[in-house]
This record gives structure tokens, C-alpha cells and sequence, in this order.
């Protein structure tokens, strides 16, 4: 296996795969960058690229692009409080504050360096463990999926905003809405109202961008000022580079959102939107001074974003090991990896094992340019954000639709236009919209994990959980007892007050 | 002035020379063609797509460009192609299954039948039945003596309602009567996952992905759906069929099939026809499906348009009996 | 994003927020008592002789939540509503009228896009945009107005194959088809 390893090693001394490596990172921070457009997207629009080369240029330059595509996304994030993908929504609390204070560009690097961070050490730590984790995947089913997406919610409930009772409506908002169109289990279509744009459920792209563009670009258009930068800030100083003490203020947070995006990425069905939210919610509790958080707090961008680079690593392994994508991602690689003459599955060690140690170990260095590309990508956005907001917003819009347009028709357009005036009203209203975008998210993956396991059961719920299954079993008892513990908690903190908030 | 005239002038050279070249008859094509996929991707078809759309843009002289349409079980997809403007420029690419099974279940605005025609079938999938090492059968005819033994008892996960996976277990329970637990899966992989994991006794799969696990000795083929097994396939040749065992009814295979709304012109039809034969003898397509393992079992549009009445009907007969309570 | 105000900041949102809070509190009442009646039966039965949940289940809890969380909401929105500030000399329209116009410009963009194509209805809407945003002088705003669209339609049809609208005016689409080969042409040409 060591001499694998060392054969391995010598694909790394070639320049051509650190040039497509170079191109599919710039391609997916490009794609994103931009509201709608998923890493999916670019990956199955740029495939025929990669089979045109050989495995080794091929498969590293797939794997820059999803890299890339998750630190795309808190461009927008950061900038305009626009998530460039569902995984940046957690950096949309802190970024647009920290733009406002005329500290982009500091932010930017903050997401960068969280980002790689994240992803290297997870990385690393998925080659080291692979054989742990390709058994922890077989361990996984329904049961524990549903446990697991219980404890992260209740992990994330009460992080963000300061009405609970508004974030709680809008969470089951969400949670309805998540409901619309065909279930899964039955096949049974519900409250599409006859509409044919609903018939498959409101699709994602179109809330994001209404829940999160619409009321920005409306938000923003409310103030006369010209830009997006508050006037007030000193231009000179808007360039300013993320100084060493304020990195290394973040170290414990990057840490911490790297074993939770490890964790939450061996998990399959839960995925990066909710690696970031658990990462931000954690980076919060765990901090000396919460207050800041949502106002322009650095440690607000590592939380999120070395958690949902972080989930990158483990998911390969149920690809690399059994030959099963966990999600669209992963599937459109492994559409790859047959076209390429690999064989993912359970033999890939004993037939394959240079190419995929030479793969494994382009991976993690692949980080290193992966800084190299965000850095000199991120001068021109973080100058960008300075354009009048006159011609900005327009721009902004422009790329809204075609996000919208590219995995659907006009149709789409109605819905996402429906929703953002309705997410601009809600915000006025100081209603939270993260947990409705969150249980959108979750609606489908709790509903139908549970009925899995109740299929599964046949009727005899409790003894399935506790006995057969011990592992769900201990995530329930967990969340129970942590909502126990917080509300003890609260209710020993909160000090009577006048007048109800 | 001077610069007010030489703008002017630029302006209207422009202009005339972007309007000039409309021909009076446009050739066909004669702009980038619409592949609308009505599922998500990361599927077979879209691995099938992506190496297709290069190949045959170049065979028809304009980019074909894919839509991904996922959403409402293939009817959405579907639905557009049906409402598309009917010049040859909007095309979909989708299985039998999408095709005239599905619709049946919902309320859809277009009808099957009538409002499309096929250009060409490219390949068909078979899927097998299969099991993991440690269950309480080892033959399909072990298997449904056991299931009949224990109903209710056998977990038998598919990859989701009227799929590709669900389809003939469905026609198997029609014509044995026996009572299985079917476990829904989000598509074949978590389904694949499920049976290793050995949470489901049985499920389906497709010869692909079973590959390597079979030869690792994890899974164990029961039997090939369909009538012909897989020929020429080192793994597989040896397995079963369905119709050799004696459950005629348990047919589905998934077709790849291409298909034009009806309202195309006859003579754009053909000239899509004709791409796709030519497409099947490219030496980089053939190659292509050699790469990801897949093989090519070409219809021409016409001999498959005649099938479809004949499938129609069965699904319908199918989806009655399960519907029925 | 989120302000620490004690309560809203004036009368009219105030009462947009009793408003709002009853709409939820009804809206979720009656998605949650009608479920049933808008599921629509196109599942098997098989699924469900061992389940005890239906698709109504879900669906009927989160409404069901929502509108008791919605009722609790109502009735602190209607405390609240005396301490609102009073209102301030401006009416709420001219207070948002940006926001108002923009989102009427936006609607209004979307529905040109199926009619005059995407490039057309991007020119379109984003010299209306830039105008009622403040933008000034038609020496910036047309060159920007004509050429993004058209960047834009460029780099994702043609490079990324993102299908985008055609115009339904065969006179506005086939220039703008033509205008996108004769881009491919150049781009292809100096890729070489």
C-alpha cells in the first residue's frame, strides 16, 4: 500500500494539473458568485471539459470547481447580503455589516482563509480516517439522519435575530412551504393549487434569491444613499487587508467549524446549509461577547464558512468507498469518475490505488491554490461593491433573473418575485427569514426520514429506536436533554422586565 | 458635428448589417438547440446528455444546449417541451417511465400520446433484482416463497414512487399477491446504500452500480427484469430473467428515448432522426458509452412510436390495480 | 440586519404588524383544517398500510403551529400598538416610494422578458432601473443598458449553455440571435 502511495505522489509534480486545478477553482468562485447559479451547474456544464483530459488533469479540475463554488457564494454574501449559494446564507448575518463598515475586503479574506482552511484540514482528515468513515456510512440510516437533523435544529433555533416568537413563524412558514409539490414517500402531490410552477415544490433557487436578494435590493434602495458603502467610511481604508491578531482571534472558531462540517458532511441528506448555520450558532454561543455577532463580527464569517468547506471532505467517502454520490454534487463526480475508467466501490484501494492517492493527495493541495486564486480574485469584488448602487442594483437584478432562469422558465421568475415581496414585507416587519429558508431546507429530509424509519419499524417505533438502532437513540436523548438544559438555563437568566420586547 | 455624423453612420451600419443577413427561409437548424432533461442532475441521463449534446452539436451544426427541468416528478420538464414553441429547436430527453407512466398519476396539461412524437431510442436499462449476502434467500424463487411465508416481513427498498426501481417490484407484487414492506429511497444511491448497510432485505439496481460490489461479494444479483438477459456481460450473463423464472408481467425496463413535440414539421423531424442515426455511428460516441459502461441499443423514432399506444395501456391497467383500494 | 427597537418605529407599521400577525394566524388555521382537502391522491395505498402518517400530517402540524404561534403574535402586535411613535411628518408612501418603484420596475421587467426576449427586456428594464434609482446622463446609462444584457446573455448561453427567453417577436429575436453568433465568432476566434 506504501509503495501506492509513493506512486501517488509523483502526479503531484506535474504542472498541467495545477493549471486546471487553477481554472476549475476561478470557474466555480465565479459561478459562485453569482445568485442562482449553483456548483451543480458549473460542475455539469464544465464535465465535457474534463473528460476531454485525462483522469489526473480531469477529476482535479472537478474538484476545484465545487471547492471554489462554496467560497463563491459568500462573495455576494459579504457584499450585498445576496448568498451565492444556499451554504453562504449563515455569512449573510455578519458580512453585510462588516461591508457597511467599509471592512469588505477584511471579510472576504476572513471567509477565504475560514474557508481553506475548513477545507484542508477536513481533507486531511478524511484520507487519514477513510476506512472509519466508509463503516460510519454503512451505520447511518434514516433513524439517525432524523436524530441528527433534530439536534442541528435544535442547535440553530434562537441563534440569529431577536424575536423568538417571530423566527418560530417563520421556521414553520418554511417548513410548510418546504411541504409543496410531490411527497416523496407516496408520491402524492400537495397544495399546488392546481399551479403546474408548483407541481414539483417551490424550487430552491427562486426562494433564495426572493427571501434574500429581493428584500436586500429593496432595503437598499429605501436610503438615498448612493452606495452600498456607508458614506461615512473612510475610502481609503476600505482595502485594508485582514491583519494576523484579527486571524488568529478566529483560530478556535475554524477549528470548531472544522469537526462540525467533518461530522455533519459524513452524514448524508444534511449537507453544507446546515453545517454553516450549526458553525455560526456555535461560533456564537461559544464567544466572549455574542452581542457583536449580527453587527459585524469577523468571528461571525469563519463560524459559518469553515463549516461548509469543512463538509466537502467526508463526501467523497461513500463515493470513493461504496460507489454512492450523497448529493448532486457528488453524483455529477461520480458520473466522472465512470467516464474517466475509474471504479468507485469497495475494490477502488486494491485495483486503483495510485490514481487515487495521486487524486486524494491533489486534493488537499489544492488549498493551497485555492488561496492563491481567492486572494487575487478578491481585490476587484471588494472594489467592485463600490460602483453606484444606481448601476449596481440594475446588475444585480439582471443576475438575479438569469440565477433563476438557468434551472428553470419564467414561471420561476413569478415565484421568486411572489416571495421577495413578501420576504420584504416580513423584514420590515422584523420578522427573521434564516429559519424560514432553514426549514425549507430541512422539510423534505425530516419528513421523509421519519417515515423511513417508521417503514421501517412496522409499528413498534420505540423498541426500533432504542434497541436497534442505539446510535439515533442517544442523538434523541441528546437533543432532549440539551432543550431541557437551555430552557433551564434561559429561565435562571432572563430578568423580569417591564415591558414585553 | 463631424463626430455626431460618423456616429450616426455607425449606428446604421450596424443596424443594416445585423438585419441584412435574414435569410428568407431559415436552414434547420438554425440556432442552438434546447435538450430539456426533466430531472435533476447527477442521473444517468445526464451523464448520457453531456457526452450526447457535444457529439451530435457538432453532427448538426449548431451548440445543443441542456435544460435541467427536475420538479413535479417529470411532469414539469415534460409539460415544457410539450408547450414549446413546435419548430425542432426545444427537444426532450427523458424514459419511458416520464414518458407514459407517470402521467397517469397526475393531473398533467399535455397528453402522452398526442402531443409528442419520437425521434430515437438511444439504450435501455435493465434492472435486477438483488441482495445482500446475509438475507434469508439466495434465489428470487427463495425470495418470493419467503415473501409469501412472512408478508409484510421483507423490507424491499426502491428508488422512489413509479421509478425506475419501483416499477417491476410493483408488477411483481400484481402477479405473485405477496406483501413486502416497500421502503422509499431518494434515488439509487441512498436505495444501494440501504442495501448494504443491510437495512433492506431486497431491492433494485442497475447493472452499473452493482458492479463492484457484487464482485467484492457484498450483493448478490437474483434476477435480470425483462426477457432477454444482459448478453455479453462478463458479471451479469449468468442471471436470471424474469420471464425465464416464469413472471412474465415483471417487464419495466427504462428506455432512453428522445422525443420532439408533435407539432414539429415533418421535414425537421427528419433532420433530427437522421442526427441521431448518424449519431450512433460516431466513433466518439461509441467510445463515450463505452467509457461510462453503457450500451447502445438504437430504435429509430418511427418503429418506437409504435410501441408507445401498447405501453400506455399496460401502465394504465398497472396503475389502476395499485391505485385500487 | 436585525435593530434592537424596542417597538416599531411608527403607526403605519404598527399596523401592518397586527395586520400580518392575524393574516398568518388565519392563513395557517385554514391551510392546516383544509389539508386534506388539498392533497391530492396520486400515491399508492401500499405505502400506507404501514404508516401511520399520511402526507396530511406534516403538512396540517407545521400550518397547524404556525397559526397558533400566529395567534400569540396577534395579540402582542395589538399591545404593542398604542406605544407605537406617533407619525412622523411623512407619509408612508413617499417614505418608501423607492422601494415601491423598483419593485413595481422589477415586476414589470419580468413580465418583458417572455414578450420582447431577454435582451430587449433588459435593456428595457435596466435604463428604467438606473433612472428611477438616480442614475443620470443617457451618455452612461444607454451604452450600460444595451451592453449588459447582452454580456450577460453572451457569457451564460453561450459559454456556460444556460438557455435564456427568446423574444416572441421574431424581428426583435432574430437580430439578437445573430448579434450572439457574430460574439461567438470573435470570442472563438481570439480563444485561438
Amino acid at each position: 500500500m506504501f509503495d501506492a502511495f509513493l506512486q501517488g505522489f509523483q502526479f503531484i509534480l506535474r504542472v498541467d494539473t495545477y493549471l486546471y486545478i487553477i481554472i476549475g477553482l476561478a470557474a466555480g468562485m465565479f459561478v459562485g458568485a453569482m445568485p442562482g447559479l449553483t456548483t451543480v451547474l458549473a460542475l455539469a456544464v464544465l464535465l465535457p471539459v474534463s473528460f476531454k483530459v485525462e483522469p489526473m488533469l480531469g477529476i482535479p479540475f472537478l474538484i476545484g470547481i465545487t471547492k471554489g463554488g462554496i467560497f463563491g457564494g459568500s462573495i455576494p454574501a459579504i457584499l450585498v447580503g445576496i448568498p451565492g449559494t444556499g451554504a453562504s446564507i449563515a455569512t449573510c448575518f455578519d458580512g453585510p455589516a462588516l461591508t457597511r463598515k467599509g471592512q469588505a475586503r477584511k471579510a472576504l479574506e476572513m471567509a477565504l482563509y475560514a474557508s481553506v482552511a475548513g477545507d484542508a484540514l477536513s481533507d486531511i482528515i478524511t484520507i487519514a480516517l477513510i476506512g472509519f468513515f466508509a463503516t460510519l456510512v454503512l451505520l447511518i440510516g434514516p433513524p439517525e439522519v432524523f436524530a441528527i437533523i433534530l439536534l442541528s435544529l435544535v442547535l440553530i433555533a434562537g441563534v440569529s435575530g431577536e424575536s423568538g416568537l417571530k423566527g418560530a413563524i417563520a421556521a414553520f412558514l418554511g417548513l410548510g412551504l418546504g411541504f409543496i409539490g410531490t411527497d416523496a414517500t407516496t408520491g402524492a402531490t400537495r397544495m399546488t393549487f392546481g399551479l403546474e410552477a408548483l407541481s414539483g415544490g417551490i424550487p430552491l433557487i427562486p426562494l433564495i434569491i426572493g427571501v434574500f436578494a429581493v428584500p436586500e435590493i429593496l432595503g437598499a434602495v429605501e436610503s438615498k444613499a448612493p452606495r452600498f458603502v456607508s458614506e461615512r467610511v473612510d475610502f481609503s481604508r476600505v482595502g485594508e487587508r485582514l491583519r494576523w491578531h484579527e486571524f488568529r482571534a478566529s483560530i478556535r472558531t475554524i477549528l470548531r467549524s472544522t469537526a462540525i462540517g467533518t461530522w455533519i458532511g459524513a452524514v448524508p441528506g444534511v449537507g453544507q446549509v446546515v453545517a454553516a448555520f450549526v458553525g455560526y450558532s456555535a461560533a456564537k454561543r461559544a464567544s466572549k461577547h455574542p452581542e457583536t455577532f449580527g453587527k459585524g463580527d469577523l468571528d461571525g464569517i469563519a463560524g459559518p464558512e469553515a463549516a461548509n468547506n469543512a463538509v466537502n471532505g467526508p463526501t467523497m467517502v461513500p463515493l470513493l468507498t461504496l460507489g454512492i454520490p450523497g448529493d448532486n454534487t457528488t453524483a455529477i463526480m461520480l458520473g466522472a469518475f465512470v467516464a474517466h475508467g475509474m471504479r468507485p466501490g469497495p475494490q477502488i484501494f486494491q485495483e486503483q490505488g495510485p490514481l487515487l492517492y495521486g487524486l486524494m493527495i491533489t486534493m488537499v493541495l489544492s488549498n493551497i491554490l485555492f488561496l492563491a486564486v481567492g486572494y487575487v480574485l478578491l481585490k476587484p469584488f471588494a472594489y467592485a461593491i463600490q460602483m453606484k448602487k444606481a448601476y449596481l442594483i440594475p446588475l444585480i437584478v439582471i443576475l438575479a433573473f438569469v440565477g433563476t432562469l438557468s434551472t428553470g422558465d419564467v414561471s420561476d421568475l413569478g415565484i421568486m418575485i411572489v416571495v421577495g415581496l413578501v420576504a420584504y414585507i416580513l423584514r420590515k416587519l422584523e420578522f427573521d427569514l434564516a429559519p424560514l429558508v432553514i426549514a425549507f431546507v430541512l422539510a423534505e429530509p425530516i419528513e421523509y426520514s421519519l417515515s423511513q424509519t417508521l417503514l421501517y419499524a412496522r409499528g413498534s417505533i420505540l423498541h426500533y429506536v432504542f434497541v436497534a438502532r442505539p446510535i439515533a437513540g442517544a442523538f434523541m436523548a441528546g437533543a432532549i436533554l440539551w432543550i431541557a438544559w437551555m430552557s433551564v438555563r434561559h429561565r435562571f437568566k432572563r430578568t423580569p422586565q417591564p415591558t414585553e420586547p | 458635428m463631424k463626430r455626431r455624423m460618423f456616429l450616426l453612420a455607425a449606428v446604421t451600419a450596424l443596424a443594416t448589417s445585423l438585419l441584412a443577413p435574414l435569410p428568407a427561409e431559415a436552414a434547420f437548424p438554425d440556432r442552438p438547440i434546447t435538450l430539456v432533461l426533466p430531472m435533476g442532475a447527477g442521473g444517468s441521463h445526464d451523464l448520457h446528455a453531456r457526452g450526447i449534446t457535444s457529439i451530435l452539436g457538432d453532427i448538426l451544426g449548431q451548440p445543443m444546449i441542456v435544460k435541467l427541468l427536475p420538479g413535479g416528478a417529470g411532469m414539469q420538464g415534460t409539460a415544457f417541451v410539450a408547450k414549446a414553441n413546435p419548430d425542432g429547436h426545444t427537444i426532450l430527453f427523458t424514459h419511458n417511465g416520464f414518458d407514459l407512466l407517470v402521467p397517469q398519476t397526475q393531473k398533467v396539461t399535455f397528453n402522452s400520446l398526442k402531443d409528442f412524437k419520437s425521434i430515437a431510442r438511444i439504450n435501455y436499462a435493465q434492472p435486477m433484482f438483488i441482495t445482500h449476502t446475509d438475507a434469508p434467500f439466495k434465489t428470487f424463487k427463495e425470495f418470493v416463497a419467503y415473501a409469501k411465508k412472512n408478508p409484510g416481513k421483507v423490507n424491499l427498498g426502491h428508488s422512489g414512487v413509479w421509478g425506475a426501481l419501483y416499477t417491476p417490484a410493483v408488477q411483481l407484487i400484481k402477479e405473485t399477491g405477496i406483501k413486502v414492506n416497500m421502503i422509499p429511497h431518494r434515488g439509487g444511491g441512498p436505495a444501494l446504500q440501504a442495501l448494504l448497510a443491510k437495512q433492506d432485505h431486497i431491492g433494485g439496481i442497475f447493472a452499473t452500480q452493482a458492479r463492484p460490489h457484487v464482485k467484492a461479494g457484498k450483493l448478490i444479483p437474483l434476477a435480470v427484469i425483462g426477457d432477454t438477459r444482459i448478453e455479453g456481460d462478463p458479471d451479469f450473463k449468468n442471471v436470471p430473467t424474469t420471464a425465464e423464472l416464469g413472471f412474465k408481467d415483471v417487464s419495466f425496463t427504462m428506455e432512453r428515448i428522445f422525443m420532439a413535440p408533435a407539432g414539429v414539421p415533418a421535414d425537421r423531424l427528419k433532420i433530427l432522426r437522421d442526427a441521431f442515426e448518424k449519431l450512433m455511428a460516431n466513433p466518439s460516441f461509441k467510445a463515450f458509452m463505452k467509457n461510462i459502461g453503457e450500451p447502445v441499443q438504437f430504435m429509430k423514432g418511427e418503429e418506437y412510436d409504435k410501441l408507445r399506444p401498447g405501453r400506455h395501456s399496460e401502465y394504465t391497467a398497472l396503475i389502476k390495480e395499485m391505485t385500487k383500494k | 440586519m436585525e435593530a434592537e427597537k424596542p417597538s416599531l418605529p411608527s403607526a403605519a407599521l404598527a399596523r401592518l404588524d397586527v395586520a400580518v400577525a392575524a393574516l398568518i394566524a388565519l392563513a395557517g388555521a385554514a391551510l392546516s383544517i383544509a389539508m386534506p382537502r388539498l392533497v391530492l391522491e396520486g400515491g399508492i395505498r401500499e405505502a400506507q398500510e404501514f404508516m401511520r402518517l399520511t402526507p396530511v400530517f406534516f403538512p396540517r402540524l407545521a400550518f397547524g403551529l404556525m397559526a397558533v404561534l400566529g395567534l400569540i403574535q396577534l395579540v402582542r402586535s395589538v399591545r404593542r400598538f398604542p406605544g407605537a411613535a406617533p407619525a412622523t411628518g411623512e407619509s408612508w408612501i413617499t417614505k418608501y416610494q423607492n422601494p415601491l418603484v423598483v419593485a413595481a420596475l422589477i415586476v414589470a421587467y419580468a413580465y418583458l422578458i417572455p414578450w420582447l426576449g431577454f435582451s430587449a427586456a433588459g435593456f428595457a428594464g435596466l435604463a428604467f432601473l438606473i433612472i428611477a434609482l438616480g442614475g443620470r446622463g443617457w451618455r452612461e446609462i444607454l451604452p450600460f443598458a444595451l451592453l449588459a444584457p447582452l454580456v450577460v446573455r453572451f457569457v451564460f448561453e453561450r459559454l456556460l449553455l444556460i438557455s435564456l427567453p427568446r423574444a416572441s417577436f421574431e424581428v426583435i429575436a432574430a437580430p439578437e440571435e445573430v448579434l450572439m453568433q457574430f460574439l461567438s465568432r470573435i470570442f472563438f476566434f481570439l480563444r485561438i
